[in-house]
């Protein structure tokens, strides 16, 4: 691989062991998908926390606590909550240990976004410019909706990228990488949350590692139901990036979507295939619903205020935990608006900074779960010992309430 | 020259050096580690994979690539760190997040080989994987 004079120092060792650990990552994982030079970039995404600790070689970990990054870097979801900890179960043992965690985040300039919908929060990377980040559903909404590059980065690369200001050149990277090559055509309108939902995690099981260019999602799109079809896209699948032929900025025409090269494939989605996806996302369990979590990927402001709505002047069942995650950003305009406070009263919980799944705590004793997530819904099926309900933001709620599944209030 | 006879020899690009033998553990589905692998075991927990409730502890694992959370590279990384890391890793076509777990770990990888990996390979089989060279012995297992 090509490197420049700096980027050569960096590979030596003259930079200090932590910008030669980096070096050498980066150079082996372009080296794995043939890339011949790496690029700069303007931004990084990392997962920070408590249990980053001990994930990172030692030797490079104390050198990466002392030092400053190359680029801006922001930090996704990681696995403890912003406060809420005694609310989430977590051990005063551990929190503490956050506590500290945070500290030397702050140390190194992170900027504490804390979110896996870092976009809601102030990382705004714009069209064609170069960045490397975590969290699937984020890269999936920054490669598609934005218009920006990045790998579907991981750990430790991330790392790598934010130390040296390098990623590998390849992929989502170049103009060819983000060519389209599967063809699903969308006969459905009209679409729902709930329908994005699982329209993606139906197509991102065929989908795997190709970029799927949509037809039939009309103009009016929302940016949630964006935020929703890529999560559930890189759930199911390991989608990137995706093109919705003349809603986003790579594909004002379906030509343009595919590079004017012919789909490899194409896939006809209807009502009854998006159906399957909401099926696939459900166990089949009782109705009588312990636990309903709200916000994966985290709320936006919209959202948030939609649930208040739903639960002004009712309370949610005794039985019954309700929480909703939102970034700590969204949550503090939601105070202001009164919205948060709604929802407390209504005796729900807006949480921040991680999730079920990302904390690995649900309320003790949930046999049921409900949740307008695909992505949750797919995951938390496997950490926890749950039966799963997966609806509408109104189907959830109205489960809080009634402690029933399916039971109008 | 039986022996001989039953050897089935693919080829492939080494993205991780290195050699491992052992015993083969074959899907056609997808792979992810974050809230799908327990790396405290080793064990698939993905609600509806086919390889729920087995380890890739110790098996040349096979699968067609990687999907999901990009916590790939974190989780596959802590699981190698607690002893239960594959002996090595075939793919058909290499996701990002799965390289990030394979370079960190340093287990051996082998990827777009000149045969479909899962469709050749079986669980059970006998796989010596050479990923220095790219290739990949396959003894298939008896009856």
């Amino acid at each position: 691989m090509y490197l420049t004079k700096e980027e050569e120092k960096m590979y030596r060792g003259e930079y200090g062991l932590t910008h030669e650990w980096a070096m050498k990552f980066l150079v082996s994982y372009g080296e794995a998908f043939n890339a011949e030079r790496l690029t700069r970039i303007s931004s990084a995404g990392v997962s920070w926390s408590v249990w980053t600790m001990g994930k990172i070689p030692e030797e490079v970990y104390e050198g990466l606590t002392r030092m400053k990054m190359a680029v801006p870097t922001y930090t996704v979801a990681g696995g403890m909550p912003d406060a809420h900890w005694k609310e989430m179960g977590i051990s005063k043992e551990d929190w503490e240990k956050q506590v500290e965690s945070t500290k030397t985040a702050k140390s190194m300039g992170f900027i504490l976004t804390e979110t896996c919908a870092p976009y809601l929060a102030g990382w705004i990377p714009i069209k064609g410019s170069h960045i490397a980040t975590v969290e699937s559903s984020c890269i999936a909404y920054f490669n598609s909706v934005f218009g920006a590059r990045t790998h579907r980065d991981s750990f430790p690369s991330c790392f790598a990228s934010a130390i040296t200001g390098r990623t590998p050149y390849f992929g989502f990277h170049t103009e060819r990488g983000r060519m389209g090559n599967l063809l699903v055509k969308v006969e459905a309108e009209p679409l729902e949350q709930v329908d994005y939902e699982a329209l993606g995690y139906y197509v991102g099981e065929i989908a795997g590692l190709d970029v799927p260019v949509f037809t039939g999602i009309p103009r009016e799109v929302e940016a949630e139901h964006l935020k929703g079809l890529g999560a559930a896209l890189a759930t199911s699948g390991g989608v990137g990036l995706y093109h919705i032929v003349g809603v986003t900025p790579e594909a004002p025409t379906l030509k343009a979507a595919f590079g004017g090269e012919k789909p490899k494939d194409t896939i006809s989605v209807g009502k009854e295939e998006i159906k399957h996806g909401r099926d696939l996302l459900c166990t089949g369990g009782p109705e009588k619903v312990d636990f309903v979590m709200l916000g994966c990927p985290h709320y936006t402001v919209k959202q948030l205020a939609r649930v208040a709505e739903l639960l002004q002047g009712k309370k949610v069942h005794r039985d019954v935990t309700l929480w909703v995650f939102a970034p700590s950003a969204v949550r503090h305009t939601g105070d202001v608006m009164g919205i948060t406070d709604v929802i407390k009263k209504a005796g729900g919980l807006v949480l921040s900074g991680t999730c079920p799944c990302g904390a690995r705590k649900i309320p003790p004793n949930t046999k049921v779960m409900a949740t307008d997530a695909a992505k949750q819904a797919h995951y938390a099926t496997a950490y926890f010992p749950v039966d799963m309900w997966f609806g509408s933001v109104e189907e959830c709620v109205n489960a809080a309430i009634t402690g029933q599944w399916g039971d109008r209030q | 020259m039986t022996r001989e006879a039953e050897k089935i020899i693919l080829r492939g690009r080494g993205v991780v050096g290195g050699k491992a033998e052992g015993e083969a553990l074959v899907t056609r589905e997808r792979v992810s580690c974050w809230g799908a692998l327990d790396a405290e075991t080793g064990t698939i927990i993905e609600r509806r994979h086919e390889l729920r409730g087995k380890s890739i502890k110790g098996k040349i694992f096979v699968f067609p690539s990687g999907k999901g959370s990009s916590g790939w590279g974190a989780i596959f990384y802590e699981n190698y760190m607690k002893g239960n890391a594959p002996l090595a890793i075939i793919n058909q076509r290499l996701d990002t997040v799965v390289a990030n777990g394979v370079i960190a770990s340093k287990v051996p990888t082998i990827i777009e080989l000149d045969k479909d990996p899962v469709r050749v390979i079986e669980t059970g089989d006998w796989v010596r994987v050479d990923a220095d060279q790219g290739i990949v012995e396959v003894r298939k297992k008896k009856g």
